[in-house]
């Protein structure tokens, strides 16, 4: 079946008009031959019927009396050829007819059917024949007794149909000639309509067009649609909105990574620019070469973050559910720090509960730990101290990660999990941040349905408090 | 010439100081906006670069600030938004000149020094005085054809008194754009340092270019 719509309802509704009217033609045809030979048929029976009440019989014989009009027999429009025969088969008087026509040459038993049909004449041509069975009438009937007995007497009388072939012929050609032209009609006008009807198919697929790659903004109108092309509408409309909003983020994303990645490589840059623009001592070098690697290692980090961070927001992390050992996963992301906390001569308290078991995605949890334990072992004052606490209660399980000498205002807790903010960053002695941590780790803890939250004394604690559901 | 520093990413802060400093600046550096400000509002500088993305006080408002006041110093701004709205709107509000990071440090030094030259409305990066030949950009100087070796703390004395060629220097001048904000402040360094580079430049047979103003300063030109 051809692919084409337009073909394929062209297609039927011509069929089916064809086969409609075909019919109708043919029952129109049926009805008029009917009509004309019923016209024809009475004219015959007629015709016989006179001829019939020529025929007179008597005691000894029947015959046929010769009328002056019965030889206007043969003469007319059509050709007439008739006989008579007696019951016992005798011929009492026939027209001049050709011999071998059928039906002319022995008398129809008695019985068989007396309607009108068609027979073949001698020497070609059409002929319609019909047949009557009467009893002639007393001879000279109103002088004479009634006869004891009355005789049957036959008669067939056939007519040349030429006539009516012709009219016949002439219907079937007409209605023929009206059929083919109305069906190319309907099939122009059928055509035409359909291509009309199609038309907000084409002018869908020339807006979609317009909706070029650049500009996702526009959406299809509701009301200009056909009803039957509304879901398709409404659906390509919310594709256009998720496209739209895809490719926003990822616009967003490319400007973050870029943007934030900026100071770290300018930082980078003009450090290696300035160290190598002179001959300086190894000392200068290594201590270049170690401040160097730690901006890469945190261009790094910040990458990595921000790679979650998109990938949360499309909704594309899937955290994968298990058993994990809290307190094993805080003890193992603060080691990367001890290094640091006791060159900064932290004291670290840590109050975590053995078997602190908790369902939860082990990998995103140990990126939130580590972030905030970088956070404590950054943002403690020189000397300060650092609590790390982990307990189950009822269906959670709590970790608290808190450090002396905030630097954070309590009104700034909104601020603190905000994309890239840094807080005051007048410290010369850590490493720079770069801001995305609590807003990644809030991502994370919402994914994995707990609760994050600060509360922070400027030059006092700052704390941090982590609720995950102990079993999910 | 005195330049302030104020980025908060320690790395670029630390690197362009030192980078500055070899190059003969005095340079002072703030981590963050309120200390830019309290910096910029109690010394001279020639230059200011001041990062646009600071946390708490940005840099937009630093320089709103500074240009309220009526600070004369040229700025430079540093920053990681390369728009052009948002040139304009760091141009419009006052910048002198525009860089964006990640940047090459050699372009940095050379639009600070233009800046300085604007400054001190030397067009020309060539300062010529009597028989002294000053190239500002290749930082050499030559008397009579021949080339003198100097320090580059004695460059900049020289070149802060050739940009005022003519001009009474006092020697609080010479000590707020030479020396650094946090040197201990001794008057008579500065005369240490004018004798250092008087030894230097006026050789025998060379006139004399550096005179003193008894009790006010020093004169660079040909003639008191």
């Amino acid at each position: 079946m051809t692919r084409s719509l337009r073909a394929r309802l062209l297609l039927g509704t011509t069929l089916a008009t064809t086969v409609v009217f075909f019919v109708a033609a043919g029952i129109l045809y049926g009805t008029l031959r009917g009509a004309l030979l019923a016209e024809f048929d009475n004219a015959l029976a007629a015709r016989a019927q006179a001829l019939a009440s020529l025929v007179e019989q008597n005691e000894r014989e029947i015959k046929m009396d010769p009328d002056p009009l019965a030889s206007n027999l043969g003469k007319g429009a059509s050709q007439d050829y008739f006989a008579i025969w007696d019951e016992h088969g005798k011929s009492i008087a026939q027209s001049d007819w050709r011999a071998g026509t059928n039906g002319l040459a022995a008398p129809p038993t008695k019985g068989s059917p007396e309607r009108a049909s068609f027979i073949r004449l001698p020497g070609g041509g059409r002929g319609r024949r019909t047949v009557l069975f009467f009893t002639p009438k007393r001879e000279d009937e109103e002088t004479t007794p009634p006869l004891a007995t009355f005789h049957q007497a036959c008669l067939v009388l056939v007519r040349e149909t030429e006539g009516l072939d012709r009219r016949l012929a002439q219907l079937a050609w007409v209605l023929t000639g009206v059929f083919g032209i109305t069906m190319l009609v309907s099939a122009a006008t059928m055509a035409w309509v359909v291509r009309r009807g199609l038309t907000p198919l084409n002018a869908l697929a020339d807006r979609i067009h317009a909706i070029g790659a650049t500009d996702l903004s526009e959406r299809i109108a509701l009301h200009e649609s056909p009803q039957e092309m509304l879901p398709v509408v409404q659906r390509l409309n919310e594709l256009l909105v998720n496209v739209e909003s895809a490719i926003a983020r990822e616009r967003t994303f490319t400007a973050d990574v870029t943007h934030e990645l900026r100071t770290p490589l300018a930082g980078l840059t003009a450090a290696l620019e300035v160290c190598g623009s002179r001959k300086r001592q190894p000392e200068e070098y290594e201590q270049a070469i170690g401040k160097c690697l730690k901006a890469a290692r945190g261009m790094h980090a910040m990458v990595e973050n921000l790679l979650i961070v998109a990938r949360a927001d499309a909704n594309r992390l899937h955290p994968q559910y298990e058993p994990v050992n809290a307190g094993w996963l805080l003890q193992e992301g603060w080691r990367p720090f001890e290094g640091r906390a006791a060159a900064r001569g932290l004291a670290i308290d840590w109050t975590v509960a053995d078997d602190l078991l908790v369902q939860t995605d082990q990998s995103l949890l140990r990126i939130v730990v580590r972030n905030l334990l970088d956070n404590a072992a950054t943002y403690a004052g020189s000397g300060g101290r650092i609590c790390i606490e982990g307990r189950q209660a009822d269906d959670r399980i709590v970790l608290r990660i808190s450090n002396t000498g905030s630097q954070i205002h309590s009104e700034q807790v909104a601020d603190v999990f905000k994309r890239f903010w840094r807080g005051d960053a007048a410290r010369s002695d850590v490493d720079q941040h770069c801001g995305l941590g609590l807003a990644l780790c809030r991502r994370i803890v919402t994914l994995l349905e707990g609760t994050i939250s600060i509360d922070t004394v400027l030059g006092g604690t700052f704390c941090v408090t982590l609720h995950l559901p102990a079993k999910c | 010439m005195r330049v302030l520093v104020i980025e908060d990413y320690e790395l670029l802060r630390d690197s362009v100081s030192q980078g500055l400093r070899e190059a003969g600046f005095a340079v002072d550096a703030a981590a963050s906006g309120e200390q830019g400000l309290r910096y910029a509002q109690s010394g001279q500088y020639d230059v200011i670069v001041l990062d646009l993305m600071l946390p708490r006080l940005d840099g937009l408002t630093v320089l709103q600030n500074l240009r309220q006041e009526g600070s004369p110093s040229h700025v430079l701004i540093l920053t990681a938004k390369d728009t052009a709205a948002d040139r304009i709107k760091g141009l419009n509000l006052g910048a002198d000149d525009y860089l964006v990071k990640p940047f090459v440090f050699e372009e940095l030094l050379a639009r600070v020094h233009a800046l300085v030259r604007r400054k001190y409305a030397a067009k020309s990066p060539i300062l010529r005085i009597g028989d002294m030949q000053i190239d500002t950009v290749a930082r050499t100087v030559s008397r009579a054809g021949r080339r003198i070796e100097l320090t580059a703390r004695e460059y900049a004395l020289l070149e802060f008194l050739a940009m005022r060629a003519g001009q009474l220097v006092t020697r609080t001048d010479i000590w707020e754009h030479v020396y650094e904000f946090h040197s201990d402040a001794q008057s008579n360094v500065v005369d240490v340092f004018i004798g250092h580079l008087r030894r230097k430049i006026e050789l025998p047979g060379l006139g004399r270019l550096i005179h003193t103003r008894r009790g006010q300063g020093y004169v660079l030109g040909e003639t008191p």
